[in-house]
C-alpha cells in the first residue's frame, strides 16, 4: 500500500515537473514611425515624419520556437502634425481597402528567442514580412532588445523600405513640384510584456 | 570528314540546349514583375494569431475611417459655416432691431431676428453634439490637441450664449406680453441688455472658434 502511494506521488510529481512553457509577448506601448524625404523640383530635402501610436501587437512563441502573431498598424493612425498630409498618406496606402499594415516575424532562430527572453540586451537577426496597401515583402532586420523592467522587453529596429515594395508609387505633390524618392524609412520602438504560459503535458 | 559531322552536331546540341535554357530562364525572370532580389514571401496563412488580430481590428469602425472623412466631420464643418453666416446675419439684424427699439420705432427686422435666432440656437446645439463626437474620435491624436480643446471651449461658450440669448429674449417678450414688464416699470434696456450681451459673446465666440480651428 505504501509502495502504491509512493508510486502515485512520484507519478504526480513527475507530471507537474514536466510542464512546458509557451511565451506570449503582449504589446504594452510604443510607436512606429516613417520618414520620407520630399524634394522640391528634385532639389533639396524636406524631411517628413509621422508617428503611429495606435499599434496593436501580440506575438506567441511556441515551445518549438514557432512564432505567431505580429503587429497590426492602423494606416489612419499616422500623425505627422499635418492633417491633410496624413489623409494623403492614408489614401496613397489605399486605407479603405487595406486599413492596416501588418508586420510578422517569419524567421527567427530558436536560440535568439531564448537570448531575447534571458538577456538584458542585445540584437538578433530576423526575417519579417511587412504587408501594406495590398503588397508585401520580406525584410532582413536587426532587432535590438533591452530589458524594460519586470518581464518586459523593449524592441527597436529600423529599415529602409521602398514604396514600390508594396506596389505603391512614391508621393508627388503640388502639381509634381514636390516629389519623394522611392524610399521610406521605417522604425519601431515597442515595449512588450512577456507572459509565460505553462501547459500540462499529458 | 563525313563521319565527323554527326559527332560535331551532337556536341553543338549538347552545348546549345543548356545555353538556350539558361537564356530563357533569365528572360523569364527579367519579364517577371517582381524585383529579382525579392525574397520569396513564405506562406504565412498559418499565422492564425495575426489573422485574429486583423479580424478584431476590422470590427472596430473607428479604425477603418479617417475621422476627417466621416459624416460627423463633414456635417460639422458645413454646419459651422452655416452658423457663422447666421451669426453675422443675427448681429446685423440685432443691431438694426436694437437701434429701432431705442429710437422708439417698430423694427421690420424683429420677426427675422427672432426666427433666425431660434434656428441658430437649435443648430448650435446640434453642432455641439457633433463636435463632442468628433473630439472623442480624435482623443488619441496628439497633434492639434490644444487647438481642439480651445475650439471645444469656445464653441461650448457660443452654444451656451445662443441658448441663453434665446431664453432671455423669450422671457423678455413674455414679460412684455403679460404686462409684468410694464407693471414693474422695466425699460427696454432692462429687458434686452442681457440678451444683447449674450448675443455678442456667443457671436464673438463663434467667429473665434472658427478662426482657431481653421488657422
Amino acid at each position: 500500500m505504501n509502495r502504491l502511494v509512493l508510486i502515485v506521488v512520484l507519478l504526480l510529481t513527475s507530471l507537474s515537473l514536466s510542464t512546458s512553457g509557451a511565451v506570449t509577448l503582449q504589446l504594452k506601448s510604443g510607436q512606429v514611425r516613417y520618414e520620407v524625404q520630399l524634394k522640391t523640383l528634385g532639389i533639396g530635402g524636406d524631411n517628413v515624419s509621422a508617428v503611429n501610436r495606435s499599434v496593436i501587437g501580440k506575438v506567441s512563441v511556441a515551445e518549438d520556437g514557432r512564432v505567431e502573431g505580429g503587429l497590426v498598424v492602423p494606416v489612419i493612425g499616422f500623425d505627422s502634425n499635418n492633417t491633410k498630409r496624413d489623409k494623403d498618406v492614408a489614401n496613397i496606402l489605399r486605407y479603405k481597402k487595406y486599413p492596416a499594415i501588418t508586420f510578422e516575424v517569419v524567421d527567427i532562430a530558436k536560440g535568439d528567442i531564448e537570448r531575447i527572453l534571458e538577456s538584458d540586451s542585445g540584437a538578433v537577426n530576423i526575417r519579417a514580412k511587412i504587408a501594406a496597401a495590398g503588397g508585401s515583402r520580406v525584410y532582413d532586420l536587426v532587432l535590438h532588445f533591452h530589458s524594460a523592467g519586470t518581464d518586459a522587453v523593449r524592441f527597436t529596429t529600423q529599415l529602409a523600405a521602398k514604396f514600390s515594395d508594396f506596389g505603391v508609387d512614391p508621393p508627388r505633390l503640388g502639381l509634381f513640384l514636390k516629389t519623394a524618392p522611392d524610399r521610406i524609412d521605417l522604425s519601431g520602438d515597442l515595449v512588450f510584456q512577456v507572459e509565460k504560459e505553462t501547459q500540462d503535458q499529458p | 570528314m563525313k563521319a565527323a559531322f554527326p559527332f560535331f552536331m551532337v556536341v553543338v546540341l549538347l552545348l546549345a540546349v543548356p545555353a538556350a535554357n539558361a537564356s530563357l530562364r533569365d528572360s523569364n525572370s527579367w519579364l517577371s514583375s517582381a524585383p529579382p532580389e525579392q525574397p520569396a514571401a513564405p506562406d504565412t496563412l498559418h499565422n492564425r494569431a495575426l489573422e485574429e488580430m486583423l479580424t478584431q481590428f476590422k470590427q472596430k469602425p473607428d479604425t477603418q475611417e479617417l475621422p476627417y472623412e466621416s459624416w460627423t466631420f463633414n456635417v460639422h464643418r458645413y454646419l459651422g459655416y452655416a452658423i457663422v453666416a447666421a451669426t453675422v446675419t443675427q448681429v446685423i439684424l440685432g443691431s438694426i432691431t436694437w437701434d429701432a427699439r431705442k429710437a422708439g420705432t417698430e423694427p421690420s427686422t424683429k420677426t427675422a431676428h427672432k426666427y433666425i435666432g431660434y434656428t441658430t440656437a437649435g443648430l448650435s446645439l446640434a453642432q455641439s453634439s457633433l463636435g463632442y463626437t468628433n473630439f472623442w474620435k480624435l482623443r488619441e491624436k496628439e497633434s492639434g490637441k490644444t487647438k481642439r480643446i480651445v475650439h471645444l471651449g469656445l464653441s461650448t461658450l457660443a452654444t451656451a450664449g445662443f441658448v441663453t440669448a434665446a431664453a432671455l429674449a423669450y422671457n423678455a417678450r413674455k414679460e412684455i406680453n403679460d404686462g409684468t414688464a410694464a407693471a414693474e416699470g422695466k425699460t427696454f434696456d432692462d429687458l434686452y441688455s442681457k440678451h444683447r450681451t449674450a448675443g455678442i459673446v456667443s457671436g464673438a465666440s463663434v467667429l473665434l472658434t472658427v478662426v482657431v480651428i481653421e488657422w
